[in-house]
């Protein structure tokens, strides 16, 4: 400023002085740069306002006077001129609001869309940002005036401005008297003239504060403004003005807000404010402490003098300053560094990285917390790779599961018989999965992700992953007792009072539990809710054995009860309270339990023994067979309960029943010591496998072999299609009563308080099992592990790849009635009613089922 | 020795066996032989390398490990030895820029070390408590975190 003067007032001196020698020769105008008390011989502005007696100077001094008067009362014109297009806008919103409020809907949306380009207070600004934003009311609505209206104004302005100038000009003359003119013109003309406002504040500053500031809700605000503007009539130009940046107030902010804008956005180069943003600032309020400190322009100077300095100079200005802040300032200075200090690292490193950190993550509430702290970080916990890794840790990537997987997470619109287009379909892409299946061992959480991929869209490892937590965060301790049944029927016990009620035999699919009882009839309950759904009457004495075979109809893939079943004629149901469980108990034989989870075992191969189903061979509707005392086989349409064929030829007690996976034979084995091969389909006989010398207690079946127990201490091997036995195992002391047989092994428990192991190829001895004290009476294998239950309540695991026992439980106290183990879980039943869940890899005591 | 470059153009000169703790170095003078040249690595600045250096002194005898080996360490549970847990307490940013140089450097102990610190740092912590460690903003709508409360409940009761 002070050089523009210099050099104005030389230029001055120089026309002045040129023009001089022109017009008015001897004329000396006085242009020193001091304030003087002249009079005479002064000029102002042109060489024609030359001053040459004391009237000329004090007609000068009372001009200046009422021009600056003047000057002001032209401000206050441009003024109320703006508080009138104001009002007149106002006034016709207000009419047109009378008639039609959507109008002002319109409006507010237009000036909406409006503020969103300028302004975009946007939920992406950090929390520094964000208190500087605080504040802005979000849609005030614009107002424009008309080209005349803004002409008029410009040319206010304008006169202003020019008049504004000149009158500095003027004071240039460095005259004391014009000075004193000119003060006491601004004091006068600002005196009358700016009597009419101080400011302005709204009467509804409350309902303004409380207004949404969320985009949700952002419409509230302009139209509270509006209408309570209408009603109270005199309010609408207070509340209006405040928000139009029509009074020049609007001049003197944009520069300096710009200027703090500069700042601010170099001080936060990190958060990479986009240029909208940046022009956001010039409207905002000046209430932040960083806007009223750097408005001094001596720290703005100091600052970009910050900026530019190498970082050494940066640090030592820093350490001084440091030292310059008083304890207060400091403990301030703390809270606004500590947070710039903190690092978003899942959000700031290579994908790759962060993806690295999270696979330390291994318990799966710290990802799903960390999934809920914003929208990035929630995207990046869900990555596939994550919960991949996850499958691994948690062992649910082993076959079964991921089997279960492709037929419960499928949408269940696949999964129906009904959509004929689709079944085909899915039957080709769940082949496609388990062929890949072989080579899982190379890189398992990789393949594992693409399986899933190339196998359906829909399926994430999230997802599978979440299921397979909560089934077995059920095993742990979910689950409810769905329905129990005290008594089943007891109108149909013979009159007889010796012969007693006991379940005898039990199987379980996912739609169905079937329990055979001495009292000559099948119950059949839905294993989803747990009813008793219908009795099959038609044996004509006591039920001993029987089988499920599984139509084509899958189970809708919903929640599913389970039902256990005991001596006493007790039916319990459980069912899982969360949809996702699939926990199930089954009820069976000689009040023991079997088990099964039913997620794990609907299609699990090699696990259709313990839970007495297999897959039929083709039939939509599931078929039931059933033997016992009445030496009979029965077929049963389990849909409808209809016996569907008698197949009539054993001459004793039926001991045993196994189907054949996938083929319409059914072997049975009997106390007259045969085992005999019927064809379901044409309900005949095929042949009778002859060779054992007494009852035939117990078989099982892999592909088209037989393994067959019986009292006459031997075991047999039998090829089905052609009846040749190809092995008779001998070698235990006493009666057989239980076989395992998994096409490589054929293991046997025998009352001799032995468990003998056999290969099923050769027939060789290849190990003995010892350690019980009392008959073996309950076998599975799984995988390679053998579990035997013994008549003394013991419970022992072996590996059969070491022959070495992996551990021993206690189990119960009488004898074990029953057991079932899959990957995870051991379940065994006693007669002593209890059911225990054991760790299948530890032998870890988990929980007890239930109790009698 | 092997003279190394920073991003802000100091020089580090370092035993060979220091520096080929990391995988990029060594596969440079793998490919471009013994020099003198110096090893520009521009994106690490000389207080970072500083800090990978101590490490990579620290940890010049360490035998190479094996694929397998390292997966198995992976998956265990975080555990970090005395010194390497000592030398990782440093600030944020440093953790930060210790991580990224050995993700740019390829030592692969340095970099899972400092991704398990940053797992430790993230573990048992509510989404607030992270939110508050790491001064990340909660972009979140009300509706959306109630939403995404929900999806998240499963993993919470066990």
């Amino acid at each position: 400023m002070n050089h523009d003067m210099s050099g104005m007032g030389g230029m001055g001196g120089m026309g002045g002085s040129g023009m001089d020698g022109d017009k008015k020769p001897g004329c000396k105008m006085n242009m020193e740069m001091l304030f003087n008390w002249d009079v005479m011989n002064t000029c102002f502005l042109t060489p024609s306002w030359h001053i040459t007696d004391s009237g000329k100077f004090g007609g000068t001094c009372v001009g200046i006077f009422f021009w600056v008067m003047l000057t002001e009362m032209i401000r206050r014109f441009a003024r109320e001129y703006d508080r009138y297009i104001v009002a007149s806008a106002t006034t016709r919103l207000a009419q047109q609001l009378d008639g039609n409020p959507s109008i002002v809907d319109s409006y507010v949306n237009q000036s909406r869309s409006l503020e969103k380009d300028a302004v975009p207070i946007s939920s992406q600004s950090g929390p520094n940002e964000r208190g500087l934003l605080r504040g802005i009311d979000p849609w005030p609505i614009r107002l424009r005036p008309t080209l005349l209206q803004q002409i008029i104004r410009s040319l206010l302005y304008g006169v202003q401005f020019t008049s504004a100038y000149l009158i500095m000009m003027i004071a240039m003359s460095f005259n004391a008297y014009v000075f004193i003119c000119i003060m006491l013109g601004a004091f006068f003309g600002y005196l009358l003239s700016s009597w009419d406002t101080l400011g302005t504040f709204s009467l509804n500053s409350s309902a303004e504060s409380t207004a949404p500031c969320h985009p949700g809700g952002p419409s509230a605000a302009p139209i509270i403004n509006i209408r309570s503007a209408y009603s109270t009539g005199a309010a609408p130009r207070v509340n209006l003005e405040q928000k139009l940046p029509l009074t020049q107030d609007i001049h003197v902010n944009t520069p300096r807000f710009s200027r703090a804008a500069r700042i601010v956005s170099h001080r936060a180069v990190k958060s990479a404010m986009s240029p909208n943003e940046q022009a956001g600032w010039s409207i905002l309020p000046r209430s932040d402490a960083i806007v009223t400190c750097v408005e001094d322009p001596q720290f703005m100077d100091a600052l970009c003098h910050f900026d530019a300095s190498p970082s050494a100079a940066r640090m030592g200005f820093l350490k001084v300053l440091l030292r310059k802040c008083n304890i207060r300032e400091l403990s301030h200075l703390d809270t606004l560094i500590v947070p710039e200090l903190k690092v978003d690292f899942l959000q700031r490193l290579p994908i790759e990285v962060a993806l690295h950190i999270l696979r330390y993550l291994d318990e799966p509430y710290t990802l799903t917390r960390a999934a809920m702290v914003s929208h990035g970080w929630s995207r990046i916990c869900k990555d596939e790779s994550v919960w991949a890794h996850m499958c691994v840790v948690y062992h649910f990537n082993t076959q079964a599961k991921l089997q279960w997987m492709l037929t419960n997470l499928l949408p269940s619109a696949d999964e129906t018989v009904h959509d004929a287009k689709a079944a085909p379909l899915l039957r080709r892409r769940r082949s496609q999965f388990f062929h890949g299946q072989d080579a899982m061992d190379v890189d398992e959480s990789e393949r594992m992700w693409l399986c899933a991929r190339t196998v359906h869209e829909t399926i994430s490892l999230h997802d599978y992953f979440r299921t397979a937590f909560i089934t077995e965060s059920n095993w742990y301790r979910g689950g409810r007792l769905l329905t129990q049944y005290e008594s089943l029927d007891p109108t149909d016990l013979d009159a007889d009072p010796n012969m007693h009620l006991a379940l005898t035999s039990c199987a379980m699919d996912a739609n169905w539990v079937v329990v055979g009882s001495t009292n000559k009839v099948v119950y059949v309950f839905s294993a989803r809710t747990g009813q008793l759904v219908r009795t099959l009457a038609g044996h004509e004495s006591g039920v001993w054995c029987l089988m499920l075979i599984q139509g084509e109809q899958l189970p809708p893939p919903d929640a599913m009860g389970s039902g256990i079943a005991s001596k006493d004629g007790l039916m319990r149901v459980y069912q899982d309270t969360r949809p996702c469980a699939r926990l199930a108990l089954q009820g069976a034989a000689h009040g023991g339990l079997l088990l099964m989870d039913a997620a794990h075992a609907t299609h699990a191969s090699g696990m259709d023994a313990p839970l007495a189903h297999t897959r039929g061979w083709g039939r939509s509707e599931t078929l039931l067979i059933s033997a016992g005392t009445d030496r009979g086989l029965r077929v049963w349409n389990v849909h409808t309960g209809e016996c569907v064929q008698i197949l009539r030829g054993h001459t004793s007690t039926i001991r045993c029943i196994q189907v054949l996976p996938r083929r319409p034979l059914a072997v049975s084995g009997s106390r007259d010591g045969t085992l005999r091969v019927w064809d379901l389909e044409r309900g005949t006989l095929l042949r009778a496998l002859v060779g054992h010398r007494n009852s035939v207690r117990c078989m099982d079946t892999h592909g088209n072999r037989v393994a067959s127990g019986s009292y006459d201490f031997t075991c047999r091997v039998w090829d089905v299609d052609t009846g040749q036995c190809l092995h008779v195992l001998k070698g235990h002391q006493m009666q057989i009563y239980a076989v395992a047989f998994d096409g490589k092994h054929v293991v046997t428990g025998s009352s001799d308080s032995t468990v003998r192991v056999w290969n099923a190829e050769t027939g060789a001895n290849m190990a003995i099992f010892q350690g019980y004290t009392h008959v073996v009476a309950q076998l599975q294998l799984h995988k390679g592990f053998l579990a035997s239950g013994s008549g003394d309540g013991r419970v022992i695991v072996f590996s059969l790849e070491t022959f070495e026992c992996l551990y021993r439980l206690c189990a119960h106290d009488s004898s074990v009635s029953t057991l079932q183990m899959n990957d995870d879980f051991l379940v065994t039943g006693g007669a002593d009613g209890l059911v225990k869940l054991w760790d299948a890899r530890s032998g870890r005591f988990l929980r007890q089922l239930c109790e009698p | 020795m092997v003279l190394l470059t920073t991003s802000d153009n100091e020089h580090f000169t370092v035993d060979r066996d220091v520096a080929e703790r990391s995988i990029l170095i060594k596969q440079m003078i793998e490919d471009i032989g013994e020099t003198d040249q110096p090893i520009p690595l521009p994106n690490v600045s000389s207080s970072v390398l500083a800090k990978v250096l101590e490490y990579c002194s620290h940890h010049r005898n360490d035998p190479p490990t094996t694929g397998d080996e390292m997966d198995e360490m992976r998956r265990r549970a975080t555990d970090i030895s005395e010194w390497d847990a000592k030398f990782i307490q440093v600030d944020q940013e440093m953790l930060f820029e210790i991580i990224l140089a050995a993700n740019y450097l390829d030592i692969k102990s340095l970099l899972d070390i400092g991704c398990k610190t940053v797992a430790n740092m993230i573990k048992g912590k509510q989404p607030e408590e992270i939110r508050k460690l790491f001064n990340i903003h909660n972009d979140f709508t009300p509706e959306e975190e109630a939403q995404i409360r929900r999806e998240n409940e499963w993993a919470e009761d066990r």
